[in-house]
């Protein structure tokens, strides 16, 4: 199981995260800072996956990918194979990328909302629920088109009223 | 999202400064606080834009503590866009012990039930996000249901499998495994790959928490599952993945093959393992990193399954040749650290350890890799794959990396560990190899500011040693050894011999020019003690003598120190292993070491040295000076020492030289380390508190339990040799002491105490007047021995031998007025000096480390008060005056004849201000305390006190308090007054104190909000109030006194009142609570009272409050 999915940016802001086991809020920032640290001291040419149960506990792995000012990390239970969720990663900025049509920072800040709604329709609950970046797509367009025409909707009313 | 929402993030990026963006943040708190308050009025875009304005400060990681119950409101709103800003602000925000998200189970269960496809995606997302226990209870039946539908899309069928799972951790009692395993088959047949894929996650799962019993016949489908994508490639083209088929379902399928036992089922296991074999032969590497991935994590998930399953013989040397493969890639990290990974597993079972062995090469070299986690894993697996076959080069490649990289302070710590525990546990037949491991380890690590050895490496090694009495004589040696500067030479040895059997020889060979005799003029001077002329004699002989560079570490010293002080007189008669050789570093150690643990324990193994054979008059006048010249120090513990050993030696009273005959063997007990390797990864301050044990080291423990059962337990191997060498045995080395002798006092048994018991229950003190240099001969000579004891004790004590000593004592009726306490359970001597200046108690923490740990070894239980307190009885009724401070704030708490106590309190929102007058009614200055008997979800603070009170006069103290959660207890009030403890007292800060004025509202929101609240708590009495308040009016006015608001003319009945409140709490912000009180027309002082809230605690604490403030 996931335990947390943490994107955090070359200067610790932390721009998308979402914890999946219940963790105080002070907690959550905590480990943000800690996960930073971590990915930020490995250079890139070392293995994406760390292990220390000094810092994370037992029963906990992190597993990171490094694209451009991002780091895309992901916290999960030894239940989950390593490779499967570097591919997810891979999975979910591929979709990104889509949706956002070549996805960079300033994308996840300012849109925020389609970030986490296109990774609510990847992960579920810490597991996950679809790997087909397609997919997901279509699901992300019809909720878009959804969410507009209610919006549209709701302002006719709002104005003709 | 429209411009007016992104400004608030595009004003944080143009704020230059951390101050700047709290401002901002604190400036948008506000404005949304005011916006929240009209949340009804709100345009809908307007409310969306302000819960996401919360969401994007709360994701800032700044504590939001407004807005919950907006974002709540907001699911429960009719529109698609509301209801998803509001699902996705809650399960961001709220957690699932917050109160709203269980005022929201409501909409969100109509949203489960809806035949809106959408909504139910929201809501089953939300539920699998932060869904908790109340969630499962409620809503499991309707979440089963929508997964087992064929009519409801893919989609939320999925959603629904990983909502499920979520709610069955949360409470495994929703899934019954005889009625959904038939389903679960079921399901495992379905067309949609999506849908499969959540339900095998969903299995994976339940068997992962539960166990696979009641589901195996799950099995059979999932073959047929993973037969049909990887053999019939019958799979859509949206689920190939670079051309692979649904390689994500293919992983997870075999991973939850792996929990099961291998299937009975002959077919089944067949088509399993050609799928195996197919994957296993068939894939190739591709120069695509992300098909790459993909094949590899279907690769690994082969190996994996196919290690746990039987018959699988034929296909696991493949397994083994392919990971071998996999830990030599040096390019691609993610795949040497899974590989290395991966032969963990297969080394933790008996049958494929063979296959792992000839890679020890490959692993040894990944130990060297850049990579930490790389280094992590290498470590981990040859520990795994130790074994009595190659535990010997295992070791010694651990001890050539420590010899090699001694600044990789990342595993280093651990590999100590390790390295100690294998060889410990692989030298039964040689027990000498792991002394010489030990030492080496302790001589290259144990300096440094690192502390990369714990003192339970070396305390574990003089147990050993200790237990085993044909090790006494090598042990010292090599100790000598390491002590002259024998290590570099050792390991050079070593690395020839590769079999490390160079141990016994270092001294003849390092030291082959030294002499014998001649007072120390050969040895190796580091602190300068030698004079000039000495040390230009000295040069040319010591030409072949290795010399250590640096002066010897604290904890070589230490321990060191300690083997020669137990052993060193067993080879004074042996060539080079004379007493002089090595007492002068010891006393420079003494003097000159800074730390004084070491000093310590240098000083009581000295004194044993001077005290055997063997050593000769200038060693002895050596020792004398080292002890005169300590017993000035700035220690005192070590001063004390110093006098007391000095007064011992020049006593040269045979019977106390008996007190420092060699140490007792030590209980059998499992080595300490083992249990830090056991215990490491499964550390309670962990950042996720896990429950699940880890499993991959619990699966290599028990292997070696299993595969060299007679190994672990070196108890057992002790006992052994203890029968073998028990009849022989020197009755010295049993070790009691015979202290009627040492006392001079007439001879009782000794009782013998097993050490399991925890030795004698009398805790031994000195009055401190005794410890002083020069004080009576009897108090000294009783300190002397008192500090002999915890000198014996310091290295490594044993509890049988203490207690011995105390139970004697003890049986004598305190011969000497000591002060023995009644009922401690300690065994531990301690020296007086500690006990004046409360250090660690050192014999104490070495006893309990050295000898594995009592359950409370030393609670020294604080001897009884024998002086009776006065007792004042009070003048008031102190529940009487509580129950009044209940409906006022200020009055009198408490007065008896000498104290009066009165109270003024404010109270605002979830804090309070008061204040405590203390009147002394007595003819005198007073002397008093204050303090607060907490409970958890109060906080207070008692501002500074004066410490006296003059007569007739009155003392003012502050005091602050803050509610941070419901309570039901109150915090009391310790006083102490003149030298009596005052019975606490209830301090009037109860939950309706925190209580603010509702706000008025509508009567059909009013039962709306009710109905809702009922739901969750409800608290209903009868009750006959006191006949001073009877009547309608009067008990409304007493229930406005205790601060609630009465909701005028809102209850259609004139005969009833209904009431509300706002509990304030730090933590969970205003909580809402109704109250309803329905007279009885035939009986005025009967009343019906009903209390909701929106938590079972806060309505029980309303209600109970209500009852004392009208019942009494």
């Amino acid at each position: 199981m996931i335990k947390a999915f943490i994107v955090v940016n070359n200067h610790a802001m932390v721009r998308l995260c979402r914890f999946y086991e219940q963790l105080a809020v002070d907690k959550q920032s905590e480990l943000c800072q800690t996960v930073y640290k971590i990915v930020t001291s490995r250079p890139d040419h070392l293995c994406s996956f760390v292990d220390d149960s000094n810092t994370f506990g037992p029963d906990t792995k992190l597993v990171y990918r490094h694209f451009a000012t991002l780091y895309f990390c992901i916290l999960s239970d030894r239940s989950e194979s390593e490779l499967a969720m570097l591919d997810l990663i891979q999975v979910y900025v591929e979709t990104l990328d889509r949706v956002f049509e070549n996805v960079c920072e300033l994308d996840l800040i300012f849109n925020s909302p389609k970030a986490y709604t296109v990774l609510d329709e990847t992960v579920v609950g810490g597991l996950v629920l679809e790997i087909n970046s397609q997919k997901i797509l279509t699901v992300y367009d019809q909720l878009q088109k959804l969410e507009k025409m209610h919006s549209s909707l709701i302002d006719k009313l709002q104005v003709g009223s | 999202m429209n411009a007016d929402t992104s400004l608030l993030p595009f004003q944080f990026c143009t704020s230059s400064s951390q101050e700047e963006e709290k401002s901002i943040v604190v400036e948008e708190l506000a404005k949304l606080r005011r916006k929240f308050k009209k949340m009804d009025q709100l345009h809908a875009y307007d409310r969306k834009k302000y819960i996401l304005k919360l969401l994007y400060v709360f994701m800032l990681g700044y504590e939001c503590d407004v807005g919950h119950a907006e974002a709540v409101s907001l699911i429960s709103q009719p529109k698609y866009a509301e209801k998803q800003v509001g699902y996705m602000v809650t399960s961001v925000i709220l957690n699932e012990s917050n109160d709203f998200l269980r005022m929201a189970i409501n909409s969100v269960r109509n949203d489960v039930v809806s035949k809106n496809e959408s909504f139910q995606c929201l809501a089953l997302a939300c539920i699998a996000n932060v869904g908790g226990a109340e969630f499962a209870e409620s809503l499991a039946g309707d979440v089963v249901n929508i997964l087992l539908s064929t009519t409801i899309r893919p989609l939320v069928r999925k959603k629904a499998a990983l909502c499920l799972l979520r709610l069955f951790r949360k409470m495994p009692e929703i899934l019954n495994p005889e009625e959904f395993s038939a389903k679960m088959a079921y399901l495992l047949e379905e067309k949609d790959l999506g849908i499969c894929l959540a339900v095998v996650t969903l299995l994976d799962g339940i068997v992962s928490v539960g166990d696979y019993r009641g589901y195996e016949n799950c099995v059979s489908p999932l073959v047929s599952l993973l037969e049909r994508v990887v053999k019939n490639r019958d799979v859509l083209p949206e689920y190939l993945y670079y051309g692979i088929p649904a390689p994500w379902l293919q992983a997870r399928i075999m991973r939850v093959l792996r929990k099961f036992p291998t299937p009975e089922d002959a077919e089944t296991l067949g088509a399993e393992l050609a799928i195996l074999k197919k994957i296993l032969t068939g894939t190739e590497k591709v120069a695509n990193v992300n098909k790459n991935n993909a094949l590899n994590a279907v690769l690994f998930e082969v190996i994996a399954l196919t290690t746990s399953l039987e018959f699988s013989n034929e296909l696991l040397d493949q397994c083994a040749t392919q990971l071998g493969e996999f830990a030599r890639n040096t390019k691609e990290p993610n795949v040497r650290y899974l590989g290395l990974s991966a032969l963990v597993r297969l080394a933790s079972s008996p049958d494929t350890l063979e296959a792992v062995k000839p890679l020890r090469e490959t692993i040894v070299e990944a130990l060297r890799s850049a990579d930490v986690s790389i280094r992590k894993r290498s470590l981990g697996l040859l520990f795994a794959m130790c074994d009595h076959t190659n535990a010997r080069e295992i070791v010694g490649d651990l001890l050539q990396y420590v010899e090699d990289r001694d600044d990789d302070y990342e595993i280093q710590e651990e590999l100590v560990l390790k390295c100690m525990i294998l060889a410990e546990r692989f030298s039964e037949n040689d027990r000498l190899w792991y002394a010489s491991v030990a030492m080496q380890m302790i001589d290259k690590l144990g300096d440094g500011d690192y502390d990369v050895i714990s003192d339970d490496v070396w305390f574990r090694l003089v147990q050993v040693v200790t237990n085993d009495p044909s090790l006494h004589a090598p042990a010292a040696k090599l100790a000598l050894g390491r002590l002259l500067g024998g290590a570099k030479a050792a390991a050079e040895k070593n690395k020839e011999n590769n079999g490390m059997n160079g141990y016994d020889n270092v001294l003849g060979d390092t030291n082959g020019s030294s002499t014998a005799d001649g007072g120390g003029a050969d040895v190796v001077d580091f602190f300068g003690l030698a004079s000039a002329t000495q040390r230009q004699q000295q040069a040319p002989q010591s030409q072949g003598v290795r010399v250590r560079e640096t002066p010897p570490h604290d904890m070589l010293l230490k321990s060191a120190g300690y083997m020669l002080g137990e052993f060193g007189y067993l080879i004074t008669n042996e060539q080079h292993c004379s007493v002089n050789r090595y007492v002068p570093i010891l006393i420079s150690g003494l003097r000159q070491s800074n730390d004084c643990r070491t000093r310590q324990i240098l000083a009581s193994s000295l004194c044993k040295i001077c005290c055997r054979k063997g050593c000769d008059a200038a060693s002895k006048q050596l020792i004398m000076d080292g002890f005169q010249s300590c017993m000035s120090d700035m220690d005192e513990e070590l001063q004390q020492r110093c006098s007391e050993y000095l007064g011992i030696i020049k006593s040269g009273d045979a019977a106390m030289f008996k007190a420092l005959e060699p140490m007792p063997e030590y209980p059998k007990r499992d080595s300490w380390l083992e249990k830090m390797v056991q215990t490491a990864d499964a550390e309670d301050d962990s950042i996720f508190a896990s429950e699940r044990a880890p499993v991959e080291y619990k699966s290599v423990e028990k292997r070696s339990g299993a595969n060299n059962s007679n190994v672990l337990d070196l108890g057992a191997i002790a006992e052994e040799e203890e029968e073998e060498e028990g009849e022989d045995e020197p009755a010295t080395t049993g070790g009691t002491i015979d202290l009627d002798e040492l006392l001079g006092l007439p001879s009782s048994k000794p009782k013998k105490v097993s050490s399991g018991g925890v030795g004698g229950k009398t805790s031994l003190s000195l009055p401190p007047t005794t410890a002083s240099v020069g004080s009576s001969v009897n108090a000294s000579t009783s300190a002397a021995l008192d500090d002999l004891l915890g000198g014996l004790m310091l290295g490594g004590g044993d509890a049988s031998n203490a207690s011995t000593i105390t139970a004697t004592t003890n049986n004598n009726n305190d011969p000497f007025g000591l002060n023995l306490g009644n009922g401690g359970a300690a065994a531990a001597a301690l020296p007086p000096a500690q006990q004046k200046h409360k250090s660690p108690p050192l014999q104490q923490q070495d006893l309990a480390a050295l000898v594995g740990g009592f359950d409370d070894p030393f609670g020294i239980a604080p001897a009884q008060q024998q002086q009776r307190k006065r007792f004042l009885e009070p003048t008031v009724n102190v529940e009487e005056c509580v129950r009044k401070l209940l409906a006022q704030d200020s009055g009198v708490l408490y007065e008896d004849a000498e104290l009066q106590i009165g109270i003024k309190s404010k109270w605002q929102g979830s804090r309070g201000r008061l204040a405590l007058y203390l009147g002394n009614k007595t003819e005198k200055n007073v002397q008093f305390s204050l303090s607060v008997d907490d409970v958890p979800e109060v906080k207070t603070q008692l501002a500074p006190l004066p410490q006296d009170i003059g007569s007739k006069m009155q003392a003012q103290c502050q005091m602050q308090c803050a509610c941070y959660g419901v309570f039901v207890n109150t915090p009391k009030l310790v006083v102490a007054f003149d030298g009596r403890d005052i019975p606490p007292i209830e301090l009037p800060i109860h939950a309706a104190k925190f209580y603010s004025v509702a706000q008025q509202t509508q009567p059909q929101d009013f039962f709306a909000k009710w109905h809702q609240m009922s739901a969750i708590a409800q608290k209903q009495k009868v009750i006959d109030v006191n006949a001073q308040c009877a009547g309608l009016s009067n008990v409304c006015n007493v229930l406005q006194n205790a601060k609630w608001t009465i909701h005028e003319s809102l209850d259609p009945n004139p005969a009833n009142a209904v009431f509300g409140a706002r509990f304030f709490s730090e933590q969970n912000g205003e909580l809402p609570l109704s109250l309803r009180l329905e007279s009885d027309a035939t009986n005025n002082v009967r009343f019906r009272v009903t209390v909701v809230s929106v938590d079972a605690n806060l309505s029980n604490a309303a209600m109970r409050l209500v009852q004392r403030t009208l019942v009494y």
